[in-house]
């Protein structure tokens, strides 16, 4: 999006405009790693986060590069720590792959985010 | 969207419940209100107060849970109500809202007659559970470790905060309810001993809120000691929160929670050194307590409301103690207000329009010669405002010209108006209709539509065509309630420390507008203070235009 927006600070003393705010909770590892090469199709994706979250209203998909979607089942038993997040993942091709996530975290903040990894053919 | 609404709701719903808390402790504490007994116009009063705020408080807890289940049903597709309305979060939302109805119809009910000791004690502890569980969907209840101590030490720093600004609230509301029944006033006046006499004679002539006829000033000392251990309370349970979730100094100027840390904290100190200003007049009045501490506990009123909302966008920030890896450095911050020439020349229109994002897409990178973009409206912006500042002092050391400047709005707003958007009539392909189907577009327009009424509306109070009371106060409550915005306003952009960096100058922009707000109120309410809160203003207002003038994004 073009900067206009900094244009609105020039009269902040009499309003703002309305934006999203800034992330909440945060990604602070994950399995298969951010950027990393595999050499074989994971059978999970691994997150955990800074903060606990509410595992039923979170969700994590894979996407390719030409927008194909695997689904990624996340788990929903409570047999992990209240911070992580696991997801199913089916076999996947080689190549490139998204994962996009999203969680609803226990204080209350929905909060998405996404990296890439690459599948070596 | 969803996210700054979520911020100010619950910002709205901090102060709210405060004023419920804030006026129980009015009634039990310092009016010394009694069971079986039906209240006078004073409780009557504080009471209807208290069922206003917690039923607005009610509607406000409803709508966060609206907005989650919003933003969840937005990502999902689907709306997930059983898996949402188990989690702790719409739980205990679910719980507040009933808690602040519940409060909403006891504080009705009493108000209207007697109310038993059950009644009190009920009212009490459901405005004490009101606030307290508010940490029950704050970080505290989210964190991995040392998540009840956290919880505790949170719900009393909450607890302390309510009882501080709602105090403040019930004692601004009474003066103000007060000053208004002014017609007993000579006779109240004839039956005071000599110096409360004078004080009186004083507020009748300044048409102030009469303080005074809280009758006792043992009344407003109970306030004040009410009011100082509640302090003593925020300050201490704000140092261990801030230990918990801060970690180390680095992190208070390196991420945007600690940089929001501090600005509560710059916030405060001008608060506490009213509150002890006015402490020790209420604690040495056995003359009247006057305008002064009149005008200065609507001060820290206001300061304290700001406080709350700056406390509000804390709840949308991570931690900083978790934020390692996106963490700005000091040098890095400093950067960043490291004046340099401003950029008065504009990078290359068609350049912008060819590497730009598209306008309505996600913003994946910051190109150069959008930062280029963005420094030069900055910079242009805050000439604007620099010239107004220093108008503005012209004009306060007697130079009568000067005192149109508020016409220097027109000059903003037209720079507005051709810059806002280079894809946007005039300068790019959209024309005017169709650029305004655009919404951010059509945002700025509107918000150029304001400066130019608030520039015509100042105008005329600066030259007299409008009575500087009431209307002069309107600019000292846009500049505070402008502040306060700011404060609760970001961007989500690529990654946490680009968007802390590009944004560090906001805190400083939402504190010196807030400053300059309460400063012009202060010269508008107490023209017997001085030329202090004119300065204190118009250098605010001229440094929010250097800050400007001086901003960089790289």
């Amino acid at each position: 999006m073009i900067p206009s927006r900094s244009v609105l600070l020039a009269a902040a003393l009499v309003i703002v405009a309305a934006a999203p705010v800034a992330a909440h909770s945060l990604l602070l590892s994950s399995s298969p790693a951010a950027d990393v090469v595999l050499q074989t199709s994971p059978s999970v994706v691994m997150l955990r986060f800074n903060n606990r979250i509410e595992k039923r209203l979170s969700r994590v998909r894979l996407v390719d590069e030409r927008g194909t979607i695997a689904t990624a089942p996340t788990t929903r038993v409570d047999d992990e720590t209240a911070e992580t997040l696991w997801a199913a993942v089916p076999p996947l091709a080689p190549g490139a792959w998204r994962v996009e996530w999203q969680v609803f975290s226990t204080d209350g903040h929905v909060v998405s985010g996404s990296y890439q990894f690459r599948l070596a053919p | 969207m969803a996210g700054f609404v979520d911020v100010l709701l619950r910002g709205l719903i901090l102060v709210l419940t405060s004023v419920a808390l804030g006026g129980v402790a009015w009634l039990r504490v310092v009016l010394r209100a009694e069971p079986h007994v039906k209240p006078d116009a004073p409780m009557a009063l504080a009471l209807r107060a208290i069922a206003v705020a917690t039923a607005g408080a009610a509607l406000a807890q409803a709508a966060v849970v609206l907005v989650g289940l919003g933003a969840i049903a937005d990502a999902h597709g689907t709306w997930p109500l059983g898996a949402f309305f188990q989690t702790t979060f719409a739980v205990t939302a679910v719980v507040r809202v009933m808690l602040a109805a519940t409060v909403a119809v006891l504080a009705a009910t009493m108000a209207r007659r007697a109310a038993s000791g059950a009644m009190w004690t009920a009212l009490t502890t459901t405005a004490t559970l009101l606030v307290a569980s508010s940490a029950i969907v704050s970080h505290a209840v989210a964190r991995v470790e040392w998540r009840m101590p956290l919880v505790a030490l949170d719900a009393a720093h909450q607890v302390a905060a309510a009882l501080w600004v709602g105090g403040l609230a019930h004692l601004v509301l009474y003066a103000i309810a007060n000053g208004r029944s002014g017609a007993s006033q000579p006779r109240r006046i004839s039956n005071r001993p000599p110096a409360v006499r004078a004080g009186l004679a004083a507020l009748a002539t300044t048409n102030m809120p009469d303080y005074t006829s809280l009758n006792v000033p043992a009344v407003i000392r109970r306030f004040s000691t009410l009011a100082f251990w509640s302090m003593v309370a925020i300050v201490a349970a704000g140092l261990a929160l801030t230990f918990a979730y801060v970690g180390d100094p680095g992190a208070l100027v390196g991420t945007a929670y600690g940089v929001m840390v501090l600005s509560k904290v710059t916030l405060l100190v001008p608060a506490l050194a009213l509150a002890y200003v006015n402490m020790r007049v209420a604690r040495r009045a056995s003359a009247a307590p006057g305008a002064r501490l009149g005008s200065f506990v609507e001060v820290e009123l206001g300061l304290g409301i700001t406080i709350l909302f700056a406390a509000a966008s804390l709840t949308s920030l991570p931690p900083a103690v978790d934020v390692t890896t996106d963490r700005a450095s000091v040098a890095e911050v400093a950067a960043r207000f490291t004046p340099t020439a401003p950029r008065l020349t504009s990078p290359p229109i068609d350049e912008l329009l060819r590497t730009a994002d598209p306008l309505m897409g996600r913003q994946l990178e910051r190109k150069p010669v959008e930062r280029a973009w963005s420094e030069y409206n900055h910079h242009w912006a805050g000439l604007f405002v620099v010239t107004m500042g220093a108008l503005a002092m012209l004009h306060f050391v007697g130079v009568r010209p000067a005192r149109h400047w508020p016409l220097v709005f027109l000059g903003l707003a037209t720079f507005l108006f051709v810059r806002n958007d280079p894809r946007a009539w005039p300068l790019g392909p959209a024309g005017f209709w169709e650029s305004l189907t655009l919404p951010d577009v059509l945002q700025h327009r509107t918000f150029v539509l304001l400066v130019v009424a608030f520039a015509i509306f100042e105008w005329m109070v600066r030259t007299q065509r409008l009575a500087e009371r009431p209307w002069g106060y309107v600019f000292p409550m846009l500049c505070a309630v402008g502040g306060g915005l700011l404060l609760t306003h970001s961007h989500a952009m690529f990654n946490l420390k680009d968007e802390f960096l590009t944004e560090v100058t906001h805190a400083p922009l939402g504190i010196f507008g807030a400053f300059a707000g309460w400063g012009r109120w202060l010269e508008v309410r107490l023209p017997a203070a001085g030329p202090a809160p004119g300065w204190i203003w118009r250098g605010c207002f001229t440094t929010v235009g250097l800050i400007l003038l001086f901003y960089r994004e790289g």
